[in-house]
Formats: structure tokens, C-alpha cells, sequence
């Protein structure tokens, strides 16, 4: 069986569509790079949809009914958006579920240092990464400061172009004879991840007053003193206020169209923006749906949707527990029966065939670059070990949403049997007894600073998400 | 999508079809792989290096229970294999009997609508399994569990003694080939106590008197030296020269068991000295000078070995 490439099928009014959809996406993508920030953006496209809080629906009194909209965050890291359909809740939601967070380097909670008059800041990274991938590349300081009196500061450094960027350093090829001996995963070591963020010493007088009590010319460690001196100037805080703060690298500047044919998007985070950006948007679209449509934005998917803000946690069934209460089914029991009448699409993305590195790959079972929508049956390692597998029921029913709706669409499995693995969520949902079944966008280079999507996969991505939400028996 | 860390032992603890002790919660058993052909080999080994000490000295016997350990653990490791390939064989005559058995229809069907393909020509005909017809799985294997047994059994006792010859073989190799490179002198000191004992009997010799045949065990071991002169009084004859300059005896094992049995019964040794030729001859002659006489006549032909190295009586 072959699939055909979604490029082909297209008509002048589709690319229009399609490019409209994608320019979106990448705007997304470059303005949002963590999950706080998709968090915000998300809920402020949905506020001009008609959604509204939940909690000011429950403060309010209201009774939701078909067409209600209404969304619910947890620490303004994973939110849930419900648009209330005609069929009763306990007949079961469509849920389209998808994870905002990204690989990435957080800083350390004391992380500021120099040595030999360099001054850095120590990070660990966030998910799985190729530490290697992350040196000499341009960086951005992306994140919060909570300080003591509970105000929040919010830092972005290195997105605008007049911005100064960070960057972590590299042995130089002519000293590496040592190191290019050792295998990839140490070439870099995680220690060795280290933001280099200053270079100039602090000199009293010119670039900062000397205090009355200060002793000698300059203090001691001068390139750190300058850059808590800049730290203080730009957003008020001391080097303290560091141990209180959610800061991320990520890398610096836009998503760019990518190839001469513009087909594909370069980018940071297309996992799982390029699940979780279409979801959104599928779920603000749609109508008035006869099944109740929930979207999940989750946080913690990289790391084992593990913590409050995890799809582990009972943040999606407490909502949906208001959810119920508000529109009339008080009962534990509802809760229960909503759940397992429901299906869920585990948007996440796929592995997209590498010819570089077909031998990773199984071609008949790979997710091929252009040709759609990619459905995982199963997920996991070593034997689908820790994997949803969807049952051939479901797989049936999902054939007929999409080929109903003119999705393009294929089957993909993570590369070859035993050459690795990787989860989503779909089993944590799975759980409620509900129909769960992985799908997702094909990425080259997953989980590397910048990632590869084709623009085709990311649209229909899109119309299939839209189809499943608008679906109904 | 979540990166899954997939080195060889996380995959292994987490894949249902390898669970290990923790996965299973079984404390493993203490005796687990102990290897009671390797136990009993390489004792054996120790025991021979042990008594070929004599001829290859004491470094060359520390050396010899090392090659019979190493050839020890060689032999039980092949032991090992023999076991695991035959199981395997075991194994896959089952796995092709049980489908047999299971699936001895090809058009069968045995859950509702369930279609299964139909059997393969190159599939083995039922003529390979003569019991497939007279009965159950069940009851094919139970015919067929004692035979396996048995077989195991046998296996398990012919490799347990090839082991030992072998071991053994190694050893005894190791030590014709230690005494030929040396010229029969082995490595460092032989077994004997007889030099340490002499100087010591030099100076003691008028103390041990006085203390009135007190229990020491140079005098012990001087006592035993001159019993097992009378045994060793061949070798002595042909290697007295060697056993003078080197002043060591040429005393066997066994011999030297005597010495240490002597020398363990100290209250036996000492009144059985005071009773002066009461005792046993091994015990009694070398520490009191009278005692001679009491010895036997066999002990005096050997007398010569020992009163060289005796020189001080």
C-alpha cells in the first residue's frame, strides 16, 4: 500500500488555504517557544473564539449547554478548551490532545559563575536531547522570575533582532583530537552545557557606579558583578531572585520557510506545536459540534507528563468533573461514563523517513514527508512496551472520518522494530477505558534545536483534526 | 513525542518477556549457578597439587591450584554449553510439536470467524510427530518429561567426570612439566618442617630437656621428622646428599599429616615422651634422647637421614 503526496491533490484554492494555515503556525511557533507562552497565546486566541473561564462560568453560576465554550488552566502551563455539544456528555467527547512543551535547556536554580572572566550560566536539559546539537548555535533566555513580594517578571532575550543572543562554546577543531575519539553521547556532557552570557568586566565609572563602601577598582569576579549589575537594570532583580525562576534556552530567532519550493518549515518545538497548533485551532473553528469537543494543551510530555501540570495528573479529570457538574451530571458516575464513551486522537508527531538514515527505518511503515497525517497504531520500545495500541475497531472508524472528510493520511510505526522508542500520552487517557489512537505531523530531526515539517503534513493535520472533532454516530 | 531511553538493561528490565528477580519479586537463592562440578573439580585439583608438592615445591603447588582452578572453570563452562544446546534442541522440538498439536488442522477454526491461513506446503507433515494422533499435548509431554531427565541426568554425570579428569589431568600435566624444567627441584621449598625444626632443636635441644619434655612444637616436629625417617628411608637412600644440602626431608604427604597430628596432640606427645618408648614411635623418639631405643628397629634404618639433619643430637 502507498500513499500519494498530499502536494499533488491540492487545488489553487487548498494552497491558499494551506499557506494562510502554516504562515499562522510558523508566527506561532516563533513568538511562542514554552509552554507558559503557547499557554497564553492559546487561551487569548480562544478568549476571541467565546471562550471563557471556567471558573468564572462556575463563580458565575452558569449551566453550560450545547455551544457553551469554556477553558481551564493549571499554573498557566497546560490548559483545556470544551466546546459543549448537542449530544449528552455522558454519551462520550472527542478529544484531540497535545503537548506544548519542548526539549530544551532550563537553567539551573544557582546558576550564575565565571571563570577565567567568562561569566555563564550552568543548565540542565529538558527532555531527550543530542547535547551536541546544542553548542555554537545562537540562544534565546525565554521564562519567569518570581520574587518574594509574588510579582512575576517575564524574560525573552535573543527573539528580537536587535536582542543580543547567548551561546554555548565548542572545542575548537584543532585542539579535538581527544575529543572526536569519544562517542556522541560524550562529546558534550550535559555539565559541559554551560550559557556563556557576559565577557566584560564590571569597571566603576564606566559601566557602573561605584558604591560608597566599594574597595579598589573593580570587584572581585567583575564579569559576573557586571552582568547582575545589567540583570538588575533590565528587570530589577539580584542574583538571589535567580533561585525563584523558570528559565529556558531555547534557540534564537523565527521559524523560515525551508527549501526552494518553500514546502517545509524550520523551526523550534514542531514537537509538538505542529500537533498542538492545529489542534487549537481545529478546536476554535468548530461548530456547534453534536459531540462535546475538548482540547487538551499539556505540559511535561517531554520528561513523562509527569507533576501537576502533567497529562498524568488529575487536572483533565477534575475539569472535566466541573465540566459535567455545570451542565447538569452531578453524578460520579457521568464522569465515568463520559469517559469511556469518548475518543481521543494522541496528537503527537511522527518520526518522518530520513533517507540519510534509512537504515533507521522501515520504508513500508514509515511516515513520509508530505503524505499527510500520520496515524500511530502503537507507540512505545522493546515490544511496544509502554504504548497505547490502538484496537483495529477504532483504526477502522478513524479510516472513515478521514476518507469521509479528504484527509490525506498514512500509518507509520517509530522507525524500525528495536531501533529505539518513544511515548505520548495516549495510554494515560487510555485508561478511562476511552478510544485512543496516536497520530501526528512527520519531523525530521525530532527533538533537535531546529526541527524539518512540511507545510502539506501540518494542514492536513489540521483538516483531520477538524473532521474528527465535527465527527459523530 | 517522549524520548525513551533504550539501552540494552532498561529494555530488558522492562520487557515482560525477560522479567528478572526484582520484576518478579523472588529474593534469587544464595546457591544460584554454584556449579557443584566446578566445586568438586577444583578441590580435587587442590588436593593433587597438594600432594605433588613434595615434588614440585610449595610455589609450584600455589601454582598448580591455579591451573587446576582455571581448567576447573574451563571444564564446567563447556558443561554449561553441552547443557544450554541440548535444551535448545529440547526446546525447539517442543514448540514445533505443540503448533502441531494446537493447529493439527489446518482449516480449524477455533474462535468465532477466526480464519486462520491455511498451512504452508513446506510445513512438516504430521509423520514427524507420531504422538500428535494417540492423544493430547499433555499427554506427549508427560511421556516425554522423564526421558528428558534421565538424559540430563546422564549428561550431568559424564560431564562431571570428564571435568575431573580433566582437571585432575591438568594438574598432574602441569606438574611432570614443572618437575622436568626444573630437574625435579620444582619451585621454592619443598614441604618440610625439618630446617626450621633443626636450628631451633640446635639451640633448644638442653631447654627441651630441662623443661622436662615440654610440649613445644619444634620439638613436635622434631619428634615426627625422625618417625618419618623410617618411611621415607628409600628416597632418603637415593637423595640424602640432596636432602643434606638443602636440609629438607623428602617426606610425604601422608607424612607430613603425621607430624601435624603429633603435633595437635601435644598433652598425647608429652606424656607419651615421659613414658619415654611407651608411646608410638612417631611420637616419642626425637624428643627424648633416650626415647631412641624405645623406637622400633624400623626407625633406626632411618636413622641416618635423620640424624643428619638432626646433627645437633
Amino acid at each position: 500500500m502507498e500513499t500519494t503526496n498530499a502536494w499533488k491533490k491540492y487545488t489553487s484554492e487548498d494552497l491558499e488555504k494551506l499557506q494562510s494555515f502554516t504562515e499562522g503556525y510558523r508566527k506561532f511557533i516563533s513568538d511562542n517557544k514554552t509552554e507558559r507562552e503557547c499557554a497564553a497565546s492559546a487561551i487569548k486566541l480562544a478568549e476571541a473564539a467565546g471562550y471563557v473561564k471556567l471558573s468564572d462560568a462556575i463563580a458565575a453560576g452558569k449551566t453550560l449547554k450545547a455551544g457553551d465554550k469554556v477553558y481551564a488552566d493549571i499554573r498557566g502551563k497546560s490548559v483545556i478548551f470544551v466546546q459543549i455539544g448537542t449530544k449528552s456528555l455522558e454519551e462520550g467527547l472527542n478529544i484531540l490532545g497535545a503537548h506544548i512543551d519542548s526539549p530544551r535547556l532550563d537553567v539551573k536554580q544557582n546558576p550564575l559563575e565565571e571563570r577565567n572572566e567568562l561569566a555563564t550560566l550552568d543548565t540542565h536539559y529538558y527532555g531527550g536531547v543530542k547535547k551536541y546539537q546544542w553548542v555554537t548555535i545562537p540562544l534565546a533566555i525565554h521564562g519567569v522570575l518570581a520574587l518574594k513580594d509574588g510579582s512575576v517578571v517575564n524574560v525573552c532575550v535573543g527573539e528580537d533582532p536587535t536582542d543580543p543572543v547567548f551561546c554555548i562554546s565548542d572545542l575548537l577543531i584543532h585542539l579535538s583530537a581527544e575529543q572526536l575519539g569519544k562517542t556522541a553521547s560524550k562529546v558534550i556532557e550535559g555539565e559541559m552545557l554551560d550559557l556563556i552570557v557576559g565577557n566584560r568586566p564590571l569597571v566603576w565609572g564606566q559601566n557602573g557606579e561605584k558604591p560608597t563602601d566599594a574597595e579598589g577598582d573593580e570587584p572581585k569576579e567583575a564579569v559576573k558583578a557586571n552582568v547582575i549589575n545589567i540583570l538588575k537594570d533590565l528587570y530589577g532583580i539580584e542574583e538571589a531572585d535567580l533561585l525563584s525562576a523558570e528559565l529556558e534556552i531555547v534557540p534564537a530567532g523565527p521559524a523560515r520557510d525551508m527549501g526552494f519550493d518553500r514546502s517545509m518549515i524550520l523551526g523550534y518545538g514542531h514537537d509538538d506545536r505542529s500537533c498542538s497548533y492545529p489542534s487549537l485551532i481545529a478546536q476554535l473553528e468548530c461548530d456547534t459540534p453534536a459531540r462535546t469537543s475538548v482540547t487538551i494543551l499539556t505540559d511535561k510530555e517531554e520528561i513523562g507528563s509527569v507533576g501537576a501540570t502533567g497529562m498524568n495528573s488529575l487536572f483533565f479529570e477534575n475539569i472535566m468533573a466541573e465540566v459535567l457538574a455545570l451542565a447538569g451530571f452531578e453524578s460520579p458516575l457521568s464522569l465515568r461514563r463520559c469517559m469511556a464513551n469518548s475518543y481521543m486522537l494522541s496528537s503527537d508527531v511522527s518520526a518522518g523517513y530520513d533517507p540519510s538514515f534509512a537504515g533507521s527505518f522501515e520504508i513500508k511503515n514509515s511516515a513520509i514527508m508530505g503524505h499527510g497525517l500520520a496515524f500511530n497504531k502503537f507507540t512505545g520500545s522493546g515490544g511496544k512496551v509502554g504504548s497505547n495500541d490502538a484496537d483495529a475497531e477504532y483504526v477502522a472508524l478513524i479510516r472513515r472520518i478521514m476518507d469521509n472528510a479528504g484527509v490525506q493520511f498514512q500509518t507509520a510505526e517509530l522507525g524500525r522494530v528495536d531501533a529505539g522508542g518513544g511515548g505520548t500520552i495516549a495510554y494515560m487517557l487510555a485508561k478511562y477505558g476511552m478510544h485512543v489512537i496516536d497520530c501526528g505531523v512527520p519531523v525530521l530531526s525530532m527533538h533537535a534545536p531546529w526541527e524539518i515539517a512540511n507545510k502539506a503534513d501540518i494542514f492536513e493535520a489540521y483538516r483531520g483534526y477538524r473532521a474528527f472533532l465535527e465527527f459523530s454516530e | 513525542m517522549s524520548y525513551k531511553h533504550f539501552d540494552a538493561d532498561k529494555t530488558r528490565l522492562a520487557s515482560p518477556a525477560q522479567p528478572t528477580d526484582e520484576a518478579t519479586n523472588e529474593k534469587p537463592s544464595l546457591l544460584k549457578d554454584v556449579s557443584i562440578t566446578q566445586i568438586l573439580a577444583t578441590s580435587l585439583a587442590a588436593v593433587t597439587a597438594f600432594v605433588l608438592s613434595n615434588q614440585i615445591g610449595i610455589a609450584g603447588s600455589i601454582i598448580g591450584v591455579a591451573v587446576g582452578a582455571a581448567a576447573s572453570a574451563l571444564a564446567s563452562q563447556i558443561y554449561q554449553n553441552v547443557i544450554r544446546r541440548s535444551t535448545h534442541k529440547f526446546r525447539a522440538g517442543d514448540n514445533d510439536e505443540y503448533n502441531q498439536q494446537a493447529y493439527p488442522n489446518s482449516s480449524q477454526t477455533t474462535l468465532e470467524g477466526t480464519q486462520y491461513m491455511p498451512r504452508a506446503q513446506y510445513a512438516p507433515s504430521r509423520d514427524y510427530y507420531p504422538n500428535a494422533d494417540s492423544g493430547t499435548g499433555q499427554s506427549s509431554q508427560v511421556n516425554r518429561t522423564p526421558t528428558l531427565s534421565r538424559k540430563r541426568v546422564r549428561a550431568l554425570t559424564i560431564v562431571t567426570i570428564i571435568s575431573i579428569i580433566f582437571t585432575i589431568s591438568a594438574v598432574i600435566l602441569y606438574a611432570m612439566f614443572l618437575s622436568y624444567i626444573t630437574d625435579g627441584s620444582g619451585l621454592g621449598p619443598k614441604v618440610s618442617t625439618t630446617p626450621v625444626v633443626t636450628e631451633k632443636t640446635t639451640n633448644t635441644s638442653n631447654s627441651t630437656d630441662k623443661k622436662d619434655d615440654s610440649s613445644s612444637s619444634s620439638e613436635k616436629t622434631d619428634e615426627s621428622s625422625k618417625s618419618t625417617d623410617s618411611k621415607d628411608s628409600s628416597s632418603e637412600s637415593t637423595d640424602s646428599k640432596k636432602s643434606e644440602t638443602t636440609s629438607s626431608d623428602s617426606s610425604s604427604s601422608s607424612e607430613k599429616t603425621s607430624d601435624s597430628s603429633s603435633s595437635s596432640s601435644s598433652s598425647e606427645s608429652n606424656s607419651s615422651s615421659n613414658n619415654s618408648g611407651t608411646g608410638s614411635s612417631s611420637s616419642n623418639s626425637g624428643s627424648n634422647q633416650n626415647s631412641g631405643s624405645g623406637n622400633s628397629s624400623d626407625s633406626g634404618s632411618s636413622g641416618s637421614g635423620s640424624n643428619s639433619s638432626n646433627g645437633g643430637n
